[in-house]
């Protein structure tokens, strides 16, 4: 027999990745080598290829589909190779890395960008634009002629300072003839005060900006409520932390309101706060009927979570975040065609982040079916070629479900466009020319060869021709979700756009 | 549909610490007009990519330039959309450097078959349909496909009946799921 209390269901230590890197969707270095100008064996030894793969790209494009005629298990190796150097009169601008110090708030930070620039024309402008949990803001420098020698400084000076969290950094370069390169580079910013906590929904790679959700379990008729917990250290030293924490479920404001239901959790291992660094950690609170969270949740009533912390050395650490149930709608992710391992990675980050996005304005996703139809299958239907055959594709091809039909293609080939919504809003029943949403997958080759999807763009396609589906216009306001442009689109979702999808028919609670 | 009974107030947000906003630094870039020219150009190109009121892709003959550079810079995530933009542009202009271009890329095996299909339909279809003739034993499945009809100028092929897409048998990524949680669905009544 259940109890009647929320208790710990479980809790979860996480791997950290290092601060200064903080996303796993941020760029990889890049060091193309001119094929010409390097010994052949170095490109053998480096990427570990048949040094026929080398021989085939010194002859070309044209030369090389002779060359691959003739032996087309090559043909990954020479990709490998592609992807890995400048071919003879190749002279892009290239980004190979971005690096940083730790960043800590309120403090003045150096972003070093190392590039490769082949072309006599130099470098003259640096760009950085920053995304946190304001309003993203842009600054640009004029590179200077001394500093046009592979490596430059970006400075983000007293008036553009951070608070704690998490911070997307997309820098751009210019060459004097036009040329632009530009990678995204992710840091978490650390307390200078310096040990701070932070809460953030299940599965969030950012923290302390939105809600948690109560997310109900017919099997058991129970809440689940999972949240994470982020601990970071501004200082250089490591923080050793008791293993207990305290938590405490309030109706109205924590302190202010009544508190509903209250324990403690005990990790299974002591936590160690690295220097200059964080630790993460994810709690399950089961919350059954009967349950004061329970009864909160059920009447759709917002609760507010609050997780206090003590270090070793006697310093107390208290975070609060609110929990409600939210909305949700379910996405049927059809793969068209054939999509590789890493691909098919890169898809379903690109869904759990638009997860993110809609969550940050407290909605959800109910479920994600994964789908497939193959090549063989999809007779043509690969690729997209008119809006006929959009409409004919969502005709053909229906999931039997209540969610959104996601139809994932090879390639957009018309008019420029790389995503397309049946209607908006799109309808509530499957079948006919209108039920689901198409985008191109966003690929591109990285510098080991390897077929990728570009996640971060992914993500914001997918949820812009959902929003289309859930009743969303195109809406121009700085970062929004809905800007026609991919260029500017961001990932902010408004109130208005909230309320305008509340009612759609694939829209429920949770 | 959700009841609307539940549509809760927006609420409050609080202001991150230090205020929500930064002032941008901007560099006047009349110093340097190619950069200039490049960044109204990267605007234009991807300024119309959703087919919901997509406005249309606008280039000129002055553009020719740097749409050549940016259809050659393949390096990195960063470069993807705004290089496959910059090649269907290219196929608006009437040039021979953009045509020659545009073949090169439709038939290099080296390139990403997105690059390549993009490349393919901006040639338009008579001249995609001579190059596409030499794309039908093509090593790259979608390349390939496209290419065959296009060739035959053949239309794809729908099922019968309306069907139901199959379930993909490839796992999770990961142990997460999709929707946030980890995977962990407990059997018990916890």
């Amino acid at each position: 027999m259940p109890g009647t209390t929320t208790s710990v269901l479980r809790t979860v230590d996480h791997v950290v990745r290092p601060v200064t890197a903080w996303s796993v969707l941020d760029h990889e270095p890049l060091d193309p080598l001119p094929v010409e100008a390097v010994d052949p064996a170095v490109l053998v030894e480096r990427l570990r290829v048949d040094p026929a793969a080398v021989e085939v790209l010194h002859g070309g494009a044209a030369g090389a589909a002779e060359a691959l005629r003739g032996r087309p298990e090559l043909l990954d190796e020479v990709r490998r190779v592609h992807a890995a150097a400048l071919l003879p009169g190749e002279t892009p601008l290239v980004i190979t890395d971005v690096t940083t110090e730790p960043v800590l708030s309120w403090t003045p930070a150096t972003l070093v960008v190392h590039y490769r620039n082949p072309h006599e024309e130099p470098v003259v402008l640096a760009s950085v634009t920053v995304t946190w949990a304001g309003e993203p803001f842009v600054v640009e420098q004029e590179v200077r002629a001394d500093a046009r020698e592979g490596t430059l400084e970006l400075r983000l000076d007293e008036e553009h300072t951070l608070p704690v969290g998490p911070a997307g950094l997309d820098v751009t370069l210019w060459r004097a003839d036009g040329a632009r390169a530009a990678v995204r580079h992710t840091v978490l910013v650390l307390p200078s005060n310096p040990l701070a906590m932070a809460l953030g929904p299940a599965g969030a790679r950012v923290t302390g900006s939105w809600s948690l959700r109560g997310d109900h379990r017919p099997e058991s008729d129970t809440f689940v409520t999972e949240c994470e917990i982020t601990i970071t250290n501004g200082d250089p030293r490591p923080v050793a932390m008791g293993r207990s924490m305290s938590w405490e479920f309030w109706d109205g404001p924590v302190g202010g309101g009544t508190r509903v239901e209250a324990g403690t959790l005990t990790w299974s291992a002591p936590i160690t706060v690295p220097a200059l660094g964080a630790w993460r950690g994810s709690v399950h609170f089961s919350s059954p009927r009967g349950s004061g969270v329970f009864g909160r949740y059920d009447r759709k009533e917002d609760l507010a979570l609050a997780v206090s912390a003590t270090a070793v050395d006697g310093r107390v650490l208290r975070a609060e975040i609110t929990a409600r149930t939210l909305l949700a709608y379910g996405v049927n992710i059809i793969k068209v065609g054939t999509f590789g391992a890493q691909e098919h990675a890169d898809l379903y980050a690109a869904v759990d982040r638009m997860r993110e996005v809609f969550e940050a304005r407290d909605i959800t996703l109910r479920g994600v079916d994964r789908r497939l139809i193959t090549a063989a299958q999809a007779g043509g239907y690969t690729t997209v070629g008119s809006e006929d055959e959009y409409r004919d594709m969502l005709e053909a091809w229906s999931c039997a479900n209540d969610y959104v039909d996601v139809f994932v293609v090879q390639d957009f080939a018309w008019a420029g466009y790389n995503g397309y919504a049946g209607d908006i809003p799109g309808p509530a029943t499957k079948g006919g020319r209108k039920d689901g949403v198409a985008v191109e997958k966003t690929g591109y080759t990285d510098g080991s060869g390897t077929a990728r999807l570009d996640v971060e763009t992914l993500a914001l396609l997918v949820g812009h021709e959902v929003g289309h589906y859930l009743g969303l216009a195109h809406q121009e306001t700085t970062d929004n979700l809905m800007r026609s442009s991919s260029g500017v689109r961001g990932a902010a979702v408004d109130y208005e756009q909230y309320r305008l999808m509340f009612p759609h028919g694939y829209v429920v609670h949770l | 549909m959700a009841d609307l009974t539940y549509l809760p107030p927006e609420r409050p947000r609080p202001e991150p610490p230090g205020g929500a906003t930064r002032p941008s630094v901007r560099v006047d870039t009349g110093a340097f007009p190619r950069v200039a020219a490049r960044i109204d150009l990267d605007e234009r190109l991807l300024a119309g990519t959703c087919g919901i009121d997509g406005p249309e892709l606008r280039v000129g003959a002055e553009d020719l330039d740097l749409l050549l550079l940016a259809a050659a810079e393949r390096f990195g995530a960063g470069a993807g959309v705004l290089r496959r933009q910059a090649v269907l542009a290219l196929g608006l202009l009437d040039a021979d450097p953009a045509r020659e271009r545009l073949r090169e890329l439709a038939l290099s095996p080296f390139e990403h078959h997105q690059v390549r299909l993009h490349a393919l339909a901006a040639l338009g279809p008579d001249r995609a349909r001579e190059v596409a003739e030499r794309l039908r034993e093509d090593p790259d499945e979608a390349v390939r496909d496209r290419a065959t009809r296009i060739a035959d100028g053949t239309a794809p092929e729908r099922p019968p009946v309306p069907a139901v897409v199959p379930v993909d048998r490839r796992g999770a990524p990961d142990g997460r799921g999709a929707d946030g949680h980890d995977g962990h669905r407990c059997c018990c009544a916890c």
